[in-house]
């Protein structure tokens, strides 16, 4: 009978416990939700963000931070990762890393990547899925002086051609052994100063970054002799956002919600060019990378077409752009001869 | 306090108001003359200096720079097929930095061929200046700047600034050479300078609040500057967008270009209106440029516009007051003068006009206002006697008016001699006295004589005259009782005194009041006019003579008619039918006759009122007009 009353006084207090319990942790969870409203607001403008209770997304651009990301930098400034549900911490690229270790690695969730770096990199101890197509055109250009009598493709024969060590370079080579005879081509830093202390003869460059560089370097437009990819059959698109096969598998919706987020901001980034780039160039001092409004506004506008394309739906991956660039690279990398695009842009048949 | 008045249309005033204006008109002139010559000059003289300025810190970077690059010849000479990891090449690398504080650190690289006959080393600055062998953790250096400049262009030279990230951690600048070894190229020399370290050239005192010194990379990258934000951000070329700014695009391609030169900025520019100085490092193609401030290149100016405007302001100052006492000298007699002349005016001739001040001019208008002013004493003395003499004549004349004005009976009033006979006479000379005369008197009971005259001229000589004639008429009328022969009797005597005006016409009747019956002698007299009781009117025109007092054994004839009781006969002399509106047309006879017929019930008053208003009507105001004279005569039977 003792036994059996503390029993029912031990069930009690169970109970009584429980719905303390239950009571604290309800109260507790109304006033968090009232907290992360405040702090939402308050970390609005900080960078990196931190919010436990939303899905962080650790992203890593290709490159320094500059305008050429304003759409992840956008989306995160202005809390759309956030009304998607993300928290997404926006990664510093260190020297000499490349973004498919991180991804291999696990350093980072997304990154931005060219589709040709997807397509080589694809199948080598990594499976690589695109979430969103950024830029859907080439910007990669040859420049001469035509002081140096560089003003025509076949001026361009026996010169010196000054290429980046990146996939970039494999398509230059690609354009210059089928348009240019006996091309010297020189693997250089990614300056332009051999170019312009004439050390070379024709730079491998960006239309939105190098090619600005030169500009404001004293030299004027009607002073070189350019050729643009995109003009030609070498239009092969640049930074989409990739992420690994399996953390595709495992977080499907989030990212689906981070590619159109990003995309998002990329938007609201063009519509607000200078809110953006007043938040680029404070990440840019944060980071200790030199640069100037100027730059980055010329990057900006020269990015707007290419984001923006009136011809292609924002953030979609053309099947023919796929299937140019994997025709391009499976001679180098033939274990995407089965890939199919449904796999490779999975939010295509969204 | 007593306040000074002054009188803008004084002499003074006017002089010193003029010459203040031609005297500002001048001035402003000549200070922007001196303004744009002063300009010139210290701009000049600014541009010699700044150029001084300029070459001297070049000359000092490049003794740095030149002196980097002299270490790196001779080192490359010890390099080449040394052990780099032997003492005596340390030792020798340790003495170049003891002797050259500007050498940050010195590497050593070979080409990739070689790679293994010597390894790629840095070697750092370390405890006592020594030199501290470390090999080189890039494996791409072969793709770096500085390593390819020297290896693609075979030259020494010197690179951009960069971040040795995996050296010394510094932004440096490196003079890269190329090892040789019988003419092939076995690797790099390097040997690198802090950019931070260029910074420590400073300016003048006297030019450090206005100005500050700047240096641009061979590409026009801003290395050196008092914003850091600029510092190895932005290009001027990146600075002339920015600003929309080509005049320093055109300057930073002149800088890059090796070009030596001073310029002004725009005032939207970065560099907001201020000057830049430049000139070019001969090693390595940077700028050295000075970029100051226009107060500090025209800092000369204010001091010197400032004497110009103290000095000029004080001449300008003693110029008005020499004036002033220059023109009080001169306007002092000239009020005297005016005073004088008040005094003149006001009639006092005996005022003394002294004082010239000694001036020529001045002496020369007293001795004429004095001259002046005695001939008008004298002329006034004389014309206050011949007022005297009008005086006593425009008296006289007065008199005679009166007495001629007596002479015709009862002016303006209608008079009855007797109960046959009444009269209405209007006499109204154009000036005091007239030429014209009418008159009336009673011969004896049954018999009235009456006429009009007019003198043919006018005034005094003509008022005499009709005087006299009037005086015969009366005087002969008892005695000869014939108009003919009274006429005739006037006529000679006119002729016989040869008065200056004795021209005279005259109407002259004489009426038997019982029987009605008139002798009329009209000579060269107007018509008269007899209205009739039954309303009629016969205008009797005819003369019997010319004028009177012309021509002596004048015949003169005598007309006889009879006139009923009731009958009105009107008389009027040529100031009537000639009077003259203001467009020159006469009134006439065809006038007077359409105004009469108009009266003819009227009594003789009525009568000769309304044609004196008619005419006076015609005539208007301000219309000159001879005597007018009319009598009208009523018979009653």
């Amino acid at each position: 009978m003792k036994g059996s009353l503390y029993k029912q006084l031990q069930i009690l207090m169970t109970m009584l416990a429980v719905g303390f319990i239950l009571l604290f942790s309800f109260a507790c969870k109304a006033k968090g939700k009232e907290n992360n409203v405040a702090a939402t607001h308050q970390k609005s403008k900080t960078f990196p963000h931190q919010d436990s209770k939303l899905f962080t997304i650790r992203y890593s651009p290709k490159w320094n931070h500059q305008s050429q990301f304003a759409g992840f930098y956008m989306a995160r400034e202005k809390g759309i990762y956030r009304k998607y549900g993300l928290n997404v911490e926006i990664l510093a690229l260190e020297p000499g890393n490349s973004v498919v270790e991180l991804l291999r690695t696990g350093e980072a969730d997304v990154t931005t990547m060219m589709l040709l770096t997807a397509l080589n990199n694809h199948g080598k101890n990594i499976e690589l899925v695109n979430l969103a197509q950024c830029f859907q055109h080439s910007n990669l250009m040859l420049v001469g002086k035509k002081s140096r009598g560089i003003n025509s493709m076949e001026s361009l024969e026996g010169k010196r051609i000054g290429l980046w060590l990146s996939d970039y370079r494999e398509l230059s080579q690609h354009f210059l052994k089928t348009h240019v005879p006996n091309p010297i081509v020189l693997q250089i830093d990614w300056t332009n100063t051999l170019f312009l202390r004439d050390a070379i003869d024709v730079a491998n460059l960006m239309y939105y970054n190098e090619y600005h560089i030169l500009l404001m370097s004293g030299l004027e437009e009607e002073d070189l002799f350019t050729i643009r990819f995109k003009d030609l059959d070498y239009d092969y698109v640049e930074d989409g956002i990739y992420t690994t096969r399996a953390y595709f598998d495992k977080h499907p919706q989030e990212c689906k919600a981070f590619a159109d987020a990003t995309m998002e901001g990329w938007r609201y980034a063009f519509n607000n060019p200078e809110e953006t780039l007043a938040v680029v160039m404070r990440i840019m001092k944060e980071h200790h990378l030199p640069t100037n409004i100027s730059h980055q506004r010329w990057m900006l506008s020269a990015l707007k077409d290419s984001v923006l394309d009136d011809n292609k739906p924002l953030g979609v991956l053309d099947p023919k752009d796929f299937a140019d660039a994997k025709t391009f690279i499976l001679p180098q990398n033939p274990a995407i001869s089965g890939l199919a695009y449904e796999r490779f842009f999975p939010h295509g048949s969204d | 306090m007593a306040q000074i008045k002054i009188n803008r249309n004084s002499f003074a005033y006017s002089m010193i108001w003029h010459t203040i204006r031609i005297m500002i008109v001048i001035f402003a002139v000549s200070l922007i003359a001196f303004y744009i010559i002063i300009s010139e000059i210290l701009l000049r003289n600014s541009q010699n200096y700044l150029e001084t300025e300029v070459s001297e810190r070049v000359a000092q970077f490049e003794n740095k720079l030149s002196t980097i690059a002299m270490s790196g010849r001779v080192l490359r000479t010890y390099v080449v097929g040394s052990d780099l990891q032997s003492d005596l090449l340390i030792a020798y690398i340790s003495s170049m930095m003891q002797h050259n504080a500007d050498l940050l650190s010195v590497c050593i690289v070979p080409v990739p061929e070689l790679m293994g006959t010597y390894n790629p080393t840095i070697f750092e600055r370390g405890e006592n200046d020594k030199a501290l062998a470390k090999p080189l953790n890039d494996e791409d250096y072969i793709f770096r700047d500085w390593y390819q400049l020297a290896y693609l262009m075979n030259v020494a030279q010197w690179s951009e600034p960069w971040f040795d990230a995996f050296g010394t951690k510094q932004l440096v600048c490196s003079f890269s050479l190329p090892l040789r070894r019988e003419e092939r190229i076995t690797g790099v020399l390097r040997l690198d300078i802090a950019v931070k370290d260029l910074k420590d050239i400073d300016l003048p005192k006297k030019m450090t609040d206005k100005s500050y010194s700047m240096i641009l990379s061979d590409l026009g990258t801003i290395i050196k500057h008092p914003a850091d934000s600029l510092i190895m951000n932005y290009s001027i070329f990146n600075l002339a967008v920015e600003y929309e700014d080509d005049n320093l695009k055109s300057v930073g391609r002149n800088m890059i270009d090796g070009e030596r030169g001073m310029d002004k900025m725009a005032k939207q520019s970065y560099f907001a209106g201020q000057w830049i100085s430049y000139a070019q490092l001969p090693s390595n193609k940077w700028t050295f440029a000075i970029v100051t401030d226009s107060s500090f290149i025209f800092a000369d100016r204010k001091r010197l516009l400032f004497t110009i405007v103290f000095v000029f302001s004080i001449a300008f100052a003693l110029t008005l007051l020499t004036i002033y006492l220059r023109t009080l000298r001169i306007s002092r007699p000239l009020k005297r003068v005016a005073a004088n002349a008040a005094r003149i005016g006001e009639g006092d001739f005996d005022a003394v006009l002294s004082g010239s001040g000694g001036i020529f001019e001045i002496d020369q208008l007293f001795t004429a206002i004095n001259k002046m002013k005695n001939s008008l004493k004298e002329y006034i003395a004389n014309l206050r006697q011949v007022s005297m003499e009008k005086e006593r004549i425009q008296a006289e004349v007065e008199f005679a008016s009166q007495v001629q004005l007596s002479l015709v009976p009862h002016n303006r009033a209608q008079v009855s001699l007797s109960e046959q006979i009444s009269f209405y006479g209007m006499l109204n000379p154009a000036g005091a006295v007239g030429g014209d005369l009418y008159d009336y008197f009673m011969i004896d009971d049954d018999h009235c004589c009456f006429a009009i005259a007019d003198v043919v001229d006018k005034g005094i000589v003509a008022a005499m005259t009709m005087t006299i004639a009037s005086t015969h008429i009366r005087t002969t009328a008892d005695s000869l009782k014939d108009t003919s022969q009274i006429l005739t009797s006037l006529n000679d005597f006119l002729c016989s005194k040869n008065l200056e005006s004795t021209l005279i016409t005259i109407t002259l009747a004489m009426i038997n009041l019982k029987t009605g019956e008139v002798s009329v002698s009209n000579c060269g007299h107007l018509p008269w006019y007899q209205i009739k009781k039954d309303g009629s009117i016969i205008k009797h025109d005819q003369t019997d003579s010319t004028a009177l007092g012309v021509f002596r054994d004048l015949v003169i004839e005598q007309k006889v008619l009879r006139i009923e009781a009731g009958d009105k006969l009107v008389l009027m002399t040529d100031g009537v039918t000639e009077t003259m509106n203001d467009r020159g047309d006469f009134y006439t006879t065809k006038r007077v006759e359409d105004t009469l017929s108009t009266v003819t019930e009227e009594n003789i008053e009525t009568i000769a009122e309304t044609l004196y208003e008619r005419v006076e009507q015609f005539s208007g105001a301000g219309v000159p007009r001879d005597d007018l004279t009319l009598l009208v005569v009523e018979y009653m039977g």
